[in-house]
């Protein structure tokens, strides 16, 4: 028994350390490049001869960086926000109450879900444009306030694992509709929230076609992830400085995780499912 | 317990539900119908017309859009558009099936409380975190000729060529990149499995191959299905990844959504719509197939979940 055990102490840690490297490693290999000199970067030499330090302080000589970090901490904040605030209610509709055209209702978000952006992209944008909002960001953000398919077809799902007998219960002790989502709901599917928004915030971190399509030309208004691509454009040959700015730009969203993944702990400890 | 207070729950009560219901939903469909709906039917309506200028029957020239029934359609049985689909259908299910079991290995390792566990999460996420347009960079200078992936096999492949090969590298990067979001997804899952399960599972001298397929697999089921689901309609449209990673208009790692894109910077919009429109057709075809097929539980309401518990 115990030497089995031991067993399995070293093949989940095996196994740990085996993922750890498959996906920490090119991240590693980033890092090193990044502090390779110009020369040394075109090479497959993968130990930097020399630290090039000054290739971060390059990146943003170079570059608006700063802005573009402001800028997309913004809008990922702003969109992950409203997108919280109007779809949990409307995955808590989805999952509990029971009305007349639920089924399409739930069809028209799952639809949502599959359309290619490619296909729409021209007849929104003339939309947008008509509003006079392109050139921002705002198209990105606003929508959000009417929910985000992906997040309400998320939410429900775990919504509809929280057994039934805990609303019950609340509804035999007098708890309004409204209160049993806050008192009851809410606290149990903190696990999922925080999940959703971490979803939102990195989509809306990676997105590229968004920006690209409405930021516009002004440098001053854009996203790290279209702010980069164009780096790459104009220092084609510098990968140091390339990887430099890759690891600049994945730095805070690590710092992020780091904190959400504290509060995705605590909500499970916190829930009423477990015990 | 439930059931009587079901039965207590009167008519006057569900009306309430009713218009609590429509005013929780009514700004989210509307809006979600402007944005499904009305692009969506221009876009069906666009793949039926030819737009800008083109040649009448009699050789004049004809400014603005005209009717061209089915001729924008003609494209889909050409090779480009066979070989686009071969293509993300291939990319899909590779990538798909691959991030499945490297998502639940990740969510399992992840889920158990060892010394380092936050250090690991943090750094099976990070690929998460790197923007796509930039990890396709990364892989791009990884997949060099002379670079990390050939130093480390050890051969000189030109994997960012034509070929077999561009295929793997694009597997490769977008497999590091999503398998994450699986993970993540199981372990969420994994966390709203009470404990006393798995105890009276080791009570009754169950091993830890037992366990997982009988009590954990069956029951992180739903979040599992969930991130299938998700991951497959979000493989289905890849753009991003190939294209910068091996580059635009080539042939063997050209997606559904790359020829689009390509057609509609040409200009050709009536056959990019023709094609977008076969590309919705197509995701909504295997999202049915696959929730008819695996997911009777996915979409079904608590009361049939719950029967199906019982």
């Amino acid at each position: 028994m115990t030497r089995r055990r031991g067993l399995m102490w070293i093949a989940q840690h095996a196994l740990a350390i085996a993922l750890a490297l498959m996906f920490l490693g090119p991240v590693v290999l980033v890092a090193l490049t990044a502090l390779m000199t110009d020369e040394q970067a075109l090479t497959s030499r993968l130990w930097p001869e020399q630290w090039n330090w000054a290739n971060f302080g390059d990146v943003f000589a170079r570059s608006e960086l700063l802005t573009w970090t402001v800028n997309t901490f913004v809008y990922a904040s702003l969109a992950t926000l409203f997108m919280l605030v109007s779809s949990v209610p409307a995955a808590y509709a989805l999952a509990r109450f029971r009305f007349r055209g639920r089924k399409l209702a739930f069809l028209v978000v799952i639809s949502a879900m599959m359309l290619p952006p490619q296909v729409v992209a021209v007849p929104i944008y003339l939309v947008w444009a008509r509003l006079d909002l392109t050139d921002s960001l705002w198209p990105l953000i606003l929508p959000m306030l009417f929910g985000d398919a992906f997040s309400i077809f998320l939410l429900r799902q775990f919504l509809i694992t929280i057994p039934r007998d805990y609303t019950d219960a609340a509804r035999v002790d007098g708890c309004s509709d409204v209160r049993i989502l806050f008192t009851v709901i809410l606290p149990m599917a903190r696990p999922a929230i925080a999940a959703v928004a971490l979803f939102s915030f990195f989509y809306c971190w990676n997105d590229y076609y968004g920006p690209l399509l409405y930021a516009g030309v002004d440098q001053e208004g854009w996203t790290l992830s279209l702010g980069l691509a164009t780096f790459k454009a104009f220092h084609s040959v510098q990968w140091n400085l390339t990887m430099a700015a890759t690891l600049l730009v994945t730095a805070p969203v690590i710092i992020v995780f780091l904190f959400a993944q504290r509060v995705f702990i605590e909500g499970v400890t916190l829930t009423g499912v477990k015990g | 317990m439930s059931g009587a207070a079901n039965r207590r729950r009167g008519p006057r009560e569900r009306a309430g539900q009713s218009r609590l219901a429509a005013l929780m939903l009514s700004p989210t469909l509307v809006v979600l119908a402007l944005v499904v709906l009305y692009p969506l039917l221009s876009a069906v309506r666009e793949s039926f017309y030819t737009s800008g200028e083109t040649l009448d029957a009699d050789g004049f020239v004809v400014e603005g859009e005209r009717f061209a029934g089915l001729a924008n359609y003609s494209g889909v049985l050409g090779e480009r558009f066979v070989n686009a689909l071969a293509n993300t259908t291939l990319f899909t299910v590779a990538t798909v099936s691959i991030e499945v079991v490297l998502g639940v290995l990740m969510a399992l390792v992840m889920h158990r409380a060892f010394r380092g566990r936050g250090f690991l999460r943090a750094s099976i996420l990070i690929p998460w975190a790197v923007p796509t347009a930039v990890s396709g960079l990364m892989w791009r200078w990884i997949f060099q000729a002379d670079g990390v992936a050939n130093t480390i096999i050890g051969q000189q492949i030109l994997w960012t060529t034509e070929g077999v090969q561009a295929k793997i590298a694009v597997i490769v990067a977008d497999t590091w990149k999503t398998a994450p979001f699986v993970g993540l997804l199981v372990l969420a899952g994994l966390q709203i499995i009470a404990g006393e399960v798995y105890e009276a599972a080791r009570v009754d001298g169950a091993s830890a191959w037992q366990t997982f397929w009988r009590i954990t697999l069956p029951l992180v089921r739903p979040a599992l299905l969930v991130a299938v689901l998700f991951r497959m309609m979000d493989a289905l449209r890849v753009f991003d990844l190939p294209y910068v990673l091996i580059g635009p208009r080539k042939h063997s790692v050209e997606t559904l959504s790359a020829l689009i894109w390509d057609e509609a910077t040409r200009v050709h919009y009536g056959p990019a719509s023709a094609y977008g429109t076969m590309l919705f057709l197509y995701i909504a075809l295997i999202a049915f197939v696959f929730v008819k097929l695996l997911g009777a539980d996915l979409l079904a309401d608590v009361r049939t979940r719950r029967r199906v518990a019982s």
